[in-house]
């Protein structure tokens, strides 16, 4: 067991930790040299498009192998067939793209599930499922058919899927894709619940989802860590950094227009502030504290 | 708890959710009725027709689970991938092949079943276990087809093919009758046969038959398993392994094919010792006359006996003794019975006792409500009875012989046949008008009379010296007399045919 400090706490009883791990697509590294250890409570995990996310909840989901490095999930080790299926058992995984067999209700497919998470016997694993169904809210459409189910009904099944038998890791890549408001405030009441006793990575594009929700960012660019903290300090390293003005502001920076015509700017380190008179600074969001992470090390405008 | 639990549940699982699936519960009970009610039923059912049947039934059974096993094969590989569970995939795809075999096997049950239960007589005659349980893996290859050409295909493309290929195949075999197109039909069905069926000969009963077909079968169902898992096999070394080793599964179907193809033909005899539930002595004897059954045609011998007796109570209680052994073989059973019997060889596989000199063969068939059946039977016996050689094998004059119409008196003894029967006798021996007269006359008599002479005269009856005119004054029938109806009475009989009595050139005389 190995402990940790976020700055804004203490985490426990590392359930993944993972060294030097690379996972390539013939020569293109889409993982290449991830360290980090994870305990209870949600993690976020940021990046662009490519950046790795879902190669590495792939890999730590035991969903595909890695190429190089170590990894222990669940104090087990992936590579052995038995330890795989272990890790499967405690672990709940929600994939990026989840596909659902058209034909089932969703009592069908959640039992489905159930049945291959090993949930006991029959009326324990029922009582399972319908628990997970009220916790996702899908319980009234328990007799519908995967088909007729919207866009953000399937992500919450994927999610009640993911949730059964309280999992000690649970892994979910782009959970809230299709989820009203009301769902996202649920959702996050659900994961910061689920968050007391176990391990939530959230890989995800909605910085709001992590600033409500993680104790701790990881923030991956081309298959790095370019950021591991919580997200106060990601906040801090923009602060000073982000300014209104009136007026477009000049190439070398990240900006965009307001509502109100005005102009946000995110001015990179390094970057001098060319008209600091014009500007009003502000104080940084954690998107605009991402967006510098990221926008800084790609140069963009 | 261990995979072998989960293994277990999600089979279960799978069982519900077969039974409960909206294609098994429609198309399954529809095709069931639709095959049990149009099989076949003969008036004395035999496990042979059974096997025939149920292999033809469990062939549209295995399309029927084709199509239901499809879609939860679709599910295993298409939408149950990203989830990481701890069952892998190939646990469970076999865990969906082994529910759909088992669905499939008691629907099969059922067919057999069917037969039994709605055959209006107890099914005679044997089938070896082997030969039955290859009916039960001929229907799995429906399933593990469809798991097989799921993991290959990803699609429903198999099954939508099958669905429009069946209708097609059978519009076809309809419209092509009479004209090209019934060759190629003719030939895509041998191709067919040969795929699934490797033996020239249909005979259930015999173990080695059974094992061969069974072993046939096995291949190809193993062939489509193993072909599935090689698909779902990731490692660079398994997928070439479980590669060959589903190509030595079919170079296993190709070669009991070709062993079963060279090693049997229609010619093929087969001992007792080759039959499932033989018993070391076949034979019980019925006031008189041995019946050798073949193994689970037992219950016959009434059927028979019920034809023999009438004709068996008109000859003399000393004359018993002539009186033949009645065989039951086939074109492959007993085969050494019928070459003693037709003068052949003897196969020194045979380690049957040495048949004894009058035979007289049964086969698998028989209608109580036929007179065919019954007419031959007791036929073959008198012409045994009163030697006279068989018909169909020495064609030979028996005009003026006494025993000739004796024999006819004979066979007509079973009042169901009546005239026809000696007619029909007559008919094989050329007679002569004042046969034909003679036999009418006798006809009329009293049984009792008729009796009583044959049983003082018996003896000299039998000799081919004795005449027909000897007979009518034995029974004080004058062939001059009124007495004697014009023989017109039969010639209905031979129309069509060159008459044997109105022509100068006759067969040599029977002796």
């Amino acid at each position: 067991m190995t402990t940790g400090t976020t700055g804004e706490g203490v985490w426990t009883a590392n359930r993944v930790s993972v060294s030097g791990l690379v996972r390539s697509y013939g020569t293109r590294r889409a993982l290449d040299g991830i360290d980090l250890e994870l305990g209870p409570g949600v993690t976020g995990l940021l990046g662009r498009n490519g950046a790795g996310k879902t190669t590495l909840m792939r890999c730590l989901a035991t969903d595909l192998e890695a190429s190089g490095g170590r990894m222990r999930v669940l104090g087990r080790d992936p590579e052995r067939s038995a330890d795989r299926t272990e890790i499967r058992r405690r672990m709940g995984y929600l994939p990026q793209f989840p596909s659902f067999y058209p034909h089932f209700t969703v009592f069908g497919l959640l039992d489905y599930v159930a049945v291959l998470k090993e949930l006991g016997g029959r009326r324990e694993r029922h009582d399972e499922v319908r628990r997970a169904m009220r916790r996702v809210d899908l319980y009234d459409r328990r007799h519908s058919r995967v088909r007729r189910l919207s866009g953000g009904m399937r992500q919450r099944l994927g999610l009640a899927a993911a949730l059964l038998g309280d999992p000690e890791l649970l892994l979910l890549d782009e959970p809230t894709i299709g989820l009203d408001p009301e769902q996202r405030i649920r959702f996050r009441d659900l994961v910061s619940e689920l968050a007391v006793r176990s391990t939530v990575v959230l890989s995800t594009h909605q910085i709001e989802d992590v600033a409500a929700l993680c104790r701790r960012v990881l923030c991956l660019d081309q298959g790095r860590v370019i950021f591991d903290g919580t997200p106060g300090e990601l906040v801090a390293r923009a602060r000073g950094r982000v300014w209104e003005q009136g007026s477009r502001p000049e190439e070398g920076v990240t900006s965009w227009r307001l509502a109100d015509g005005r102009y946000r700017v995110l001015v990179p380190e390094g970057v001098e502030n060319p008209d600091s008179a014009a500007r009003v600074p502000v104080e940084p969001s954690l998107e605009d504290a991402y967006l510098l992470l990221t926008g800084a090390r790609s140069g963009t405008r | 708890m261990s995979g072998v639990p989960t293994f277990w549940a999600l089979t279960r699982f799978n069982l519900r959710h077969l039974l409960v699936s909206p294609v098994f519960l429609v198309v399954v009970p529809v095709a069931l009725v639709g095959l049990v009610y149009s099989a076949y039923r003969p008036p004395m059912p035999t496990w042979s027709d059974l096997i025939d049947q149920v292999r033809l039934q469990a062939l549209g059974l295995a399309a029927v689970m084709f199509a239901v096993t499809t879609f939860p094969a679709i599910r295993e590989v298409r939408h149950s991938e990203g989830f990481a569970l701890p069952l892998s995939a190939r646990a469970r795809l076999l865990s969906l092949s082994l529910a759909s075999v088992l669905v499939t096997s008691v629907c099969v049950g059922v067919l057999v079943l069917s037969h039994l239960v709605a055959n209006s007589q107890p099914t005679a005659g044997t089938a070896s276990p082997p030969a039955v349980l290859a009916l039960f893996v001929l229907a799995w290859c429906g399933p593990l087809g469809a798991v097989a050409s799921a993991v290959w295909t990803r699609s429903y493309t198999p099954l939508v093919v099958l669905l429009l290929l069946v209708p097609a195949y059978l519009l076809y075999t309809v419209t092509s009758m009479g004209t090209r197109a019934d060759e190629i039909l003719r030939r895509l069905n041998g191709v067919a046969r040969w795929v699934l069926d490797p033996l020239p000969v249909a005979e259930p009963a015999v173990t080695e038959l059974g094992v061969l077909s069974l072993l046939h079968i096995s291949f190809m169902a193993a062939f489509l398993l193993v072909f599935a898992f090689a698909r779902r096999e990731g490692s660079w070394f398994l997928r070439p392994v479980t590669l060959g080793a589903a190509a030595l599964l079919l170079a296993g179907v190709a070669f009991v094919n070709v062993y079963a193809q060279r090693t049997y033909s229609y010619e093929t005899p087969f001992t007792d010792q080759d039959l499932y539930g033989a018993e070391a002595d076949p034979c019980r004897v019925r006031e008189g006359v041995t019946y050798c059954p073949l193994p689970g045609y037992e219950s016959w011998i009434d059927y028979w006996h019920a034809a023999l007796s009438p004709t068996v109570a008109r000859i003399p209680d000393r004359a018993r003794d002539r009186l033949p052994v009645v065989w039951q073989g086939t074109q492959h059973l007993r085969r050494d019975v019928r070459e003693f019997q037709t003068g052949g060889l003897v196969f020194p596989r045979s380690a049957q006792p040495f048949p004894p000199p009058g035979t007289v063969i049964v086969f698998d068939e028989w209608d109580p409500e036929d007179p065919y059946y019954r007419d031959a039977l007791a036929t073959e016996v008198t012409m045994n009875v009163l030697g006279l050689p068989r018909y169909w094998d020495h064609s030979c004059s028996g005009a003026g012989q006494a025993r000739i119409v004796l024999g006819a008196w004979m066979v007509s003894a079973d009042e169901r046949l009546g005239t026809e029967a000696a007619e029909e006798f007559l008919s094989s021996y050329d007679p002569s008008e004042l046969d034909l007269s003679l036999t009418h006359a006798i006809l009329g008599l009293p049984q009792q009379s008729v009796s009583q002479v044959v049983e003082e005269h018996w003896e000299s009856l039998l000799s081919a010296d004795t005449t027909t005119e000897e007979l009518a004054e034995l029974l004080e029938l004058s062939v001059a007399d009124d007495a004697v109806p014009d023989p017109a009475w039969a010639p209905n009989r031979w129309s069509g045919l060159p008459s044997p009595y109105g022509s100068d050139q006759r067969d040599p005389a029977c002796r």
